[in-house]
């Protein structure tokens, strides 16, 4: 076979492989660029922001409860309804949290963080950071660092999670402070330079809530029990019984406490003084913001009831004038996500979930502090 | 070049490897028929049939669900469908044909818009919040450019089932085929450059440089060739398979339209993916022939040779490997090390070319000299660099010892 029928025979393969081609012509747009440009105009949150001499941090509880929805005062994250996305605060843009150059963020895409979980998120301005086993991590949609490596452990760790006793529950954040919550002690670590400070063993049994101020951290344990640590004098007071909730609004602790089957938010400013009672037949998950708390009814004895005659209904409380007002044509039909923080104007009730193949949809509603009427955003993704 | 050919397929050995080459790949021809499509006619009929009615996708969609409705109606009113007539059959083989209609054309006219237009928004997004703020990074805007110039282009298209090409790619990518063909085309090289020697030829051959130089270069030339024709007698065969067992009959279809390569940036057909599958192999085989050529030069004897360059190649290809396991069935995320050193060996290491899939599925590029360039392009250039060294260094060393 000479040079000729060899190169011959080659060409004639490719083309033969070129003649499959198809028509590579496209002329049509899946969106008009104008069209694009109006629409990014047409929507707007504007959402006030706060920022605090720390930089912006997220200072929610650790709970069960809208354990995977954050802000960092510029997006809302929510990484707890099957599909983690974002939501920026200005546009009201709903977009996919992860931020992996190129990334399509479809189910079947290798390494989309859409799709991964991220345990005990909490937003700030340096990024979100979360839980993987015993280490805290940093990331910003597209890298992550492990800012802390746990080795701290007790016996009670040994005994509840023999083969990962190091690992650690929740972030939580308040000023300078990140404290890595294990199942029955809390490490602070200093904000910038992620220097940890010696464990502080907190309870012999687990703790299920976490929260902190400048002077205690308060934590609920596994029989609903509600504690405070003072950071000054290292003590640990009882604070009551039948708790499920704690955490900080301007200075003071909110907490509720179940009193026969009904949940009442209580508020104090100091362990040790009087705890007001604010309002009684609060669900767990309530918001406060500029001097307004939003929420829903809840009581034990809901539990035996149908969807259909519960009261879902949202209510606006005037911390200043004690009235209480139901949010009109809000019905949700369930109990719903709310997310707020001290730095931001507004708060967030979340109804999305999960739909077929990767994606989610439902509405964000984003009410302006005190006010009762409210902007929808769609979240189809 | 006839003297290289026959000196390369004089030897048994050669063509029992090839014959066992031949086997190899017969064992995924087999995988093939074993999971061949059976039923995908009747719905490729009724679909041309949606097609062609004229109708918007909006209502084409409706028509699927009305017509699924109706035999859910009958069902429901305690009516055994299996015998009553439809029209592909009985009205049970017509609503599984529905349904699996359903899938396809709910996917193709609103999933697959839907998701393009998602990606494109969020694009045009990103570029507005990036030209607000004064620091942001040029990189980050070029990049939302380019999503938008890749992604927005209308892609061509209809309801014509694409056939199975997941499993053909499945089958025959990245086989124990490629593993066979590489350590065969490794063969066939040493064997062009140690036989001369081993025969007592090369103080003859080697008598003058111009000849060295030549002989050099023919003897890459014969053994690139001889794989060329070999590898697209593979690929020739693949198409085939799909035609016969995966019902991937026509080949001008955008490759978009099969869900793996639902977000592949390039304007592609099925029948560019196999011909692009052709190439990148081919190139894949001249930097593998370039570097065991410049390895026999330097080592000179076939049973130094032979092992070392299966050696690295061996090594090569289980690096690969398990960064590819991580990252298509462990799933690490794309933070994990493990993520971010597989992209790097796509992008350097030319094994990866014979894993086309894997460029094609996601907008798979390389910030380089203030431009993003295809991951696929930068490891092709990457091996023809090696191949073109391999090439100069050897035709320089050629022959030198034995003059």
């Amino acid at each position: 076979m000479n040079k000729r029928r060899i190169t011959a025979l080659s060409l004639s393969a490719c083309a033969l492989l070129s003649a499959c081609r198809g028509k590579a012509e496209v002329t049509e747009k899946y969106i008009d660029p104008t069209e694009a440009s109006q629409q990014i105009q047409s929507m707007e949150l504007d959402t006030v922001v706060k920022r605090a001499e720390e930089g912006f941090y997220d200072d929610k509880p650790m709970s069960q409860a809208n354990a995977g929805v954050t802000t960092d005062g510029q997006y809302l994250y929510d990484f707890g309804s099957g599909r983690n996305y974002r939501v920026d605060l200005q546009t009201g843009q709903v977009s996919g949290f992860c931020r992996i150059p190129g990334c399509p963020h479809s189910t079947g895409t290798y390494g989309c963080l859409d799709f991964e979980h991220f345990g005990s998120p909490v937003a700030t301005d340096k990024g979100v950071y979360y839980i993987e086993e015993n280490k805290v991590m940093l990331c910003d949609g597209q890298t992550s660092t492990c800012v802390y490596t746990n080795d701290y452990y007790t016996q009670h760790e040994q005994k509840v999670r023999p083969d990962h006793p190091k690992d650690l529950c929740a972030v939580v954040i308040h000023g300078n402070t990140i404290y890595a919550v294990g199942c029955s002690f809390c490490i602070p670590l200093d904000r910038n330079t992620y220097k940890a400070s010696e464990p502080i063993q907190l309870s012999d049994t687990s703790i299920l809530r976490f929260s902190a101020d400048d002077r205690y951290v308060y934590f609920i344990n596994q029989n609903d029990e509600f504690f405070c640590y003072s950071l000054s004098d290292n003590e640990i007071t009882k604070l009551g019984d039948k708790v499920v909730i704690s955490r900080q609004y301007e200075g003071q602790t909110y907490y509720i406490q179940y009193k026969e089957g009904t949940p009442i938010l209580y508020r104090f400013e100091d362990p040790a003084s009087t705890h007001d009672k604010v309002i009684e037949n609060c669900y767990v998950l309530f918001a406060i913001t500029n001097g307004y708390i939003y929420y829903q009814h809840y009581s034990t004895s809901d539990i035996d009831r149908s969807n259909d005659e519960l009261d879902f209904t949202l209510y606006l409380y005037d911390m200043a004038t004690g009235e209480i007002k139901a949010v009109p044509g809000y019905d949700p039909g369930k109990r719903i996500d709310i997310a707020y923080s001290p730095m931001i104007d507004k708060i967030f009730t979340i109804d999305v979930r999960n739909s077929m193949g990767g994606y989610i949809s439902g509405k964000i509603c984003a009410f302006k502090a005190g006010e009762t009427d409210y902007k929808v955003i769609d979240v189809e993704f | 070049m006839a003297y290289e050919l026959k000196k390369l397929f004089s030897s048994k050995l050669i063509l029992i490897c090839l014959a066992l080459l031949a086997a190899v790949f017969g064992l995924l021809v087999r995988h093939a028929y074993e999971n061949r499509i059976t039923d995908s006619d009747e719905t490729a009929a009724f679909l041309k049939e949606l097609d062609e009615s004229g109708l918007s996708d909006e209502k084409k969609i409706e028509l699927v669900e009305e017509r699924i409705s109706d035999i859910q109606t009958l069902i429901e009113k305690g009516e055994n469908i299996q015998k009553i007539q439809g029209v592909y059959g009985s009205l049970l083989a017509d609503a599984m044909i529905y349904a699996k209609a359903r899938i396809f054309v709910k996917r193709m006219l609103s999933e697959f818009p839907g998701a393009r237009k998602r990606l494109i928004m969020e694009a045009y997004y990103n570029l507005d919040a990036l030209g607000k703020d004064p620091q942001s990074d040029k990189r980050e805007a070029a990049l939302n450019e380019l999503i938008i110039e890749k992604y927005n282009r209308k892609i061509d298209i209809s309801l014509t089932m694409t056939g199975e090409l997941t499993s053909v790619t499945d089958t025959f990518d990245f086989s124990v085929w490629d593993v066979a063909f590489a350590i065969f085309v490794i063969m066939l090289t040493v064997r062009m450059f140690t036989m001369d020697r081993a025969a007592g030829a090369a103080i003859v051959i080697f008598s003058t440089s111009t000849k060295r130089r030549c002989l050099c270069v023919t003897q890459i030339f014969t053994v690139f060739m001889s794989s060329a024709v070999i590898l697209a007698a593979a690929v020739g065969a693949e198409v085939v398979c799909g035609y016969l067992f995966c019902g991937v009959t026509d080949l001008s279809l955008p490759i978009q339209m099969t869900a793996s390569f639902e977000f592949c940036p390039f304007l592609l057909s099925v029948g560019d993916y196999y011909l692009l599958k052709f190439l990148c192999g081919l190139l894949f085989c001249l930097t593998l022939i370039c570097v065991t050529a410049l390895l026999c030069i330097l080592f000179r004897r076939f049973l130094a040779v032979m092992p070392l360059s299966v050696a690295i190649y061996g090594v090569l290809f289980a690096v690969y490997c398990v960064f590819r396991k991580s990252v298509v069935f462990d799933r690490v995320n794309a933070l994990d090390d493990r993520f971010v050193l597989f992209r790097c060996l796509r992008t350097f290491l030319p094994v990866a070319l014979t894993d086309l899939k894997m460029y094609l599925t996601s907008l798979d590029h390389v910030w380089i000299i203030s431009r993003y360039v295809p991951r696929i392009a930068v490891c092709a250039a990457v091996s023809v660099l090696i191949s073109f060294v391999c090439v100069a260094v050897g035709v320089k060393l050629y022959g030198r010892r034995e003059r």
